[in-house]
């Protein structure tokens, strides 16, 4: 059993790490700071509701988070961005934290609806990140055009674990 | 369980609210200009006093930005860090959003209207 879920959950890691990667080199064209496509966290949502009763592969809140955590270390450290560190951390965390809460209150057909409270969630612990690192609080007046990209960005990256689940 | 409806009211709910909200801060206009390096104000000035266009170059940590001021607007005009989105976000004249390059800390808002007039007058 042990080796197996810790299998997929490499597994998930790695491929958590390549979207992220492949991202990163993919430029923007919305000059907002901080909007970015957060592919990566359709991973994380497969992981929080993956769910097999013909196996004995259960992941938990808790294999999903260091999926999570391995994520972002793993991801500053290869694209050398540790200044965003700190940014992508505050995101995650809180983003994790609004999808696990979530997931209480949604079916299986409303993964989409975890990934839009997921990356608008991000975006709001980025931002607050940012105002403190800075100092600068006018940095959130992005956040009105950050939650409306963090809905739009979401709710493709939900379906995609959604809809990847349903055919697995 | 929520039906699919529900979640779609709310999050249009959500997007309409922030539209309203982008509209309201992109109308302001302004002259005064800021420039914070990490919470620090590190320069300030009037844009509609400026003159002759010049640059401004800003150092952070090993980081450069490259500001072009000109008359009534200013921009970042090149930046070594990462993702460029300073220099995206192009000419600003005003508004209530600042020119933000988070790698390097750097904030430029553009403000305040009504002081300047008094100037002139």
């Amino acid at each position: 059993m042990a080796i197996k879920k810790l299998t997929l959950m490499s597994i998930l890691t790695a491929v958590a790490l390549i979207i992220f990667m492949v991202e990163a080199q993919i430029p923007i064209p919305i000059p907002v700071p901080g909007v970015k496509l957060g592919l990566a966290n359709a991973v994380i949502l497969f992981a929080l509701f993956f769910e097999r009763k013909e196996t004995d592969i259960k992941l938990t809140k808790v294999d999903a988070f260091a999926i999570l955590l391995c994520r972002i270390l793993l991801g500053a450290l290869f694209t050398g961005r540790l200044v965003a560190f700190a940014y992508s951390l505050t995101g995650g965390l809180l983003a994790f934290t609004v999808q696990v809460v979530l997931k209480r209150f949604v079916t299986k057909k409303q993964i989409w609806v975890c990934g839009a409270a997921g990356a608008v969630f991000h975006n709001i612990g980025q931002i607050a990140a940012a105002v403190i690192i800075t100092g600068t609080p006018s940095i959130a007046l992005y956040l009105p055009m950050l939650i409306i990209a963090g809905i739009v960005t979401g709710v493709v990256t939900g379906l995609i674990a959604q809809l990847t689940l349903e055919r697995i | 369980m929520k039906s699919n409806r529900f979640w779609i009211i709310i999050f249009g709910a959500i997007i309409l609210l922030s539209v309203i909200a982008v509209f309201i801060f992109a109308r302001k206009q302004g002259d005064t200009v800021k420039i914070y390096q990490n919470g620090q104000l590190i320069h300030t000035g009037n844009l509609g006093m400026v003159s002759e266009p010049f640059n401004i170059s800003v150092e952070f940590n090993g980081g450069t930005n490259i500001i072009a001021v000109e008359q009534g607007r200013i921009r970042v005009i090149s930046a070594n860090c990462f993702d460029g989105t300073c220099v995206r976000q192009g000419w600003h004249t005003g508004g209530l959003t600042p020119i933000v390059c988070l790698p390097n800390r750097l904030v430029i808002t553009v403000e305040g209207k009504s002081d300047i007039d008094a100037v002139v007058g």
